[in-house]
């Protein structure tokens, strides 16, 4: 022992040198200020911090705000095979949002007692189970301080259970539950005195959907803001009756004279949704509900699909700055659309349509939009686009177009859109439309984008500035991704989803290029 | 125009005009808020601010002193940190223990608008890296346990990203 302590002793020289050296380095920061830097990473970079160090890793369990740009998504699976990793995340808590879905749990369920600490931070919570009511019972007593929850449940055999516990914190509930849901929405009822949000999916004609629907929003009308729910007859004659109940959103389905009866007795609403289900709305109805909702700012409809040709035309001027227009369904042949035909809308800023012809005439009428999504719809000249002049990000699926040329007119050079994402186009189309739009800092390609080498030549000369691709299940057969990295100089994220027997050879090819780039590979599941 | 005295830890004493050493909320708050009155010809005291940092803070304070309130920003999301101007891209152009002293005395004397630029250019000196990579750059030991990295990258696999 006493040579090796002469000899910790004798090192005693080197301590100036060590001294040195720590005054080179920089000062500590205080906490507050680290958490202000890693208020700048996203989720991924937030890891990496985590992984660095214990200090930087305490730093960001410690900050609600911080923990907050996670979610906690836990699985039966995880619970199966990684028990003791589970019990230990579920032990530091400090995560706000969560995902659960716990099919086929069984005897895997978590103990009690292990949510408690987890469950004090938690606010938002998605809990998906093929479990019971019991199950559901368990959990939610160990998370009293949620604001929102959304439970999906798959169990038809459940037993009724009288909960002796309030979610007094909850504000947003939102409950699918495919069969039978009447006993999971008065287990509900019971547990959430004061709703500002309420989404009940389910048919009006499955059984004890209704009048348990309507006991519901009767007890928490008077906070509700927003509900979500399949209508018939006598739920509108419920709420029509409620004078108190005073809405500002509603997603609606149902058949559209039920639907619009229910408007005419809620004249607040800014938003609206009734585009979900193969509706029976007609054309002229938008200005009916236009005329009967002053206030509405974000709409959404799906119109029936007619054996013409319609034009969708309005004459009420409105506050609408979020528009989504819905032709018909999704099954129907291409060859149904109708004509969009609706101007001076001077504060209509998003605009999607689905189904629908446009004219150049109608785009230059909508110069002010800033975001256009199109699904399954025709123009006759993909340079029309350009039209839009303050256009920041595009989305197209399955659009066709009549031609790609560009007149001398158009210069895309002065294209604003800085983002484009395509899915359902052939190659040629793509090449064309990363062509037409220069600049771009964000492209996305989804399923079945036929994207090649060739796409992202183009894309790369034409937009050098690109910060984000993503390619989502394109097939990679004709080229490796890790080829065309070096084609974008300031790129940041590369995200690639591809099918799951290339994921290994793809892994291995980008492995190690990741410099200066956040590249992230999933596989995709079938 | 009025100005003030500041005088740092190591006993140098600065002449400032009033509105530029007000972008320091620390001295905004003395003047306003405690009076201490300018006009007295004593100068202020900041015991944790070396001469060197000061002087290099003055400089950003004089040039940003006309910049409009900023607009508030959306405190959860993932900030943009490509939107650093050219002339703060260049003055924070300094080696790492100089760009931490601005950030600690910015702190102290609660200049938001510097602490945030700073905060992202450091953002910017972790983004692209791994782990690794990360504690190279800041000269940080991996104090982890063995086998404690490993268990939180295993760990951070059942946490998804907040998309928003």
């Amino acid at each position: 022992m006493k040579p090796v302590k002469r000899k910790l002793a004798g090192s005693n020289a080197a301590t100036p040198q060590v001294k040195q050296a720590r005054m080179d380095q920089p000062p500590p920061l205080p906490t507050e200020v680290w958490e202000l830097i890693f208020q700048n990473l996203n989720g991924y970079y937030l890891k990496m911090a985590r992984q660095t160090c214990s200090t930087w890793n305490r730093i960001i369990l410690g900050s609600t705000r911080l923990m907050g740009k996670f979610i906690l998504s836990l699985t039966s699976a995880h619970f199966a095979n990684h028990r003791k990793h589970v019990r230990a995340l579920l032990a530091t808590g400090g995560y706000t949002q969560a995902v659960f879905h716990m099919y086929g749990i069984g005897n895997h369920k978590p103990r009690i007692n292990w949510l408690v600490p987890l469950g004090l931070t938690l606010h938002t919570l998605s809990f998906e189970t093929s479990g019971t009511l019991l199950l559901l019972t368990q959990i939610l007593k160990e998370t009293p301080n949620l604001k929102r929850l959304d439970i999906i449940m798959d169990n038809q055999s459940t037993i009724d259970v009288v909960p002796d516990f309030r979610l007094e914190k909850l504000e947003e509930l939102s409950i699918r539950c495919f069969e039978r849901p009447a006993k999971l929405i008065r287990f509900c009822r019971q547990i959430c005195p004061r709703l500002t949000v309420l989404k009940a999916f389910g048919s009006p004609s499955s059984e004890g959907f209704e009048p348990e629907v309507i006991a519901f929003v009767l007890e928490v009308r008077k906070t509700l803001q927003e509900l979500e729910t399949g209508l018939s007859s006598a739920i509108v004659d419920a709420l029509e009756a409620m004078d108190d109940l005073r809405l500002t959103r509603a997603n609606l389905s149902g058949s559209s004279q039920h639907c619009l009866r229910l408007l005419r007795s809620q004249p607040n609403l800014v938003q609206l949704d009734i585009s979900r289900g193969f509706g029976d709305l007609a054309v002229e109805d938008l200005d009916e509900i236009l005329t009967l909702l002053p206030h509405l700012k974000t709409l959404a409809v799906r119109f029936k699909a007619y054996a013409s040709q319609p034009s969708l035309s309005c004459q009420t001027p409105s506050n609408i700055e979020t528009l989504c227009i819905k032709y018909g369904h999704p099954h129907m042949s291409s060859k149904f659309r109708l004509n969009f035909n609706i101007h001076n809308q001077p504060k209509l800023r998003h605009l999607r349509l689905s189904s629908c012809n446009i004219s150049r005439r109608n785009l230059r009428d909508l110069a002010e939009v800033t975001s256009l999504t199109l699904n399954r719809c025709h123009l006759k000249r993909s340079s029309d686009l350009l039209l839009l002049t303050s256009l920041q990000r595009i989305e197209l699926s399955s659009v066709r177009f009549g031609a790609h040329t560009v007149p001398e007119s158009v210069d895309p050079a002065r294209s604003r859109v800085r983002s484009l994402k395509v899915k359902q186009m052939n190659r040629e189309v793509c090449v064309a439309l990363v062509q037409l739009f220069q600049g771009l800092e964000q492209f996305e390609a989804g399923d079945g984008a036929d994207i090649d080498e060739d796409v992202l030549e183009e894309l790369s000369d034409n937009s050098r500035q690109l910060k984000q691709l993503r390619l989502n299940g394109c097939s990679f057969d004709t080229y490796c991704p890790s080829d065309t990295l070096h084609l974008f100089d300031a790129l940041e994220t590369y995200f690639i989803l591809c099918p799951v027997d290339v994921f290994q050879e793809l892994e291995e090819s980008l492995e190690g290029l990741c410099r200066g780039v956040e590249i992230r590979l999933q596989g995709m599941r079938d | 125009m009025s100005t003030i005295k500041l005088e740092t830890s190591d006993g140098v004493k600065f002449t400032v005009k009033t509105q530029v050493a007000k972008c320091s909320g620390t001295i905004r708050t003395m003047l306003e808020d405690i009076g201490i009155n300018p006009q007295d010809g004593e100068a202020i005291p900041l015991s944790n601010v070396h001469s060197t940092i000061l002087q290099k803070i003055l400089v950003w304070a004089e040039h940003h002193v006309d910049d409009p309130e900023p607009p508030r920003e959306d405190a959860d999301a993932a900030k943009r940190t490509d939107d650093i101007c050219s002339w703060d891209e260049d003055f924070l152009k300094v080696d790492q223990r100089t760009l931490f002293d601005v950030m600690l005395a910015a702190n102290y004397l609660d200049m938001k608008q510097l602490i945030a630029v700073c905060c992202k250019t450091v953002a910017n000196m972790i983004k692209g890296k791994t782990a690794d990579q990360i504690r190279r750059t800041f000269n940080i030991e991996n104090d982890f346990p063995p086998g404690e990295e490993d268990k939180i990258r295993l760990r951070n696999q059942f946490c998804e990203e907040r998309s928003r």
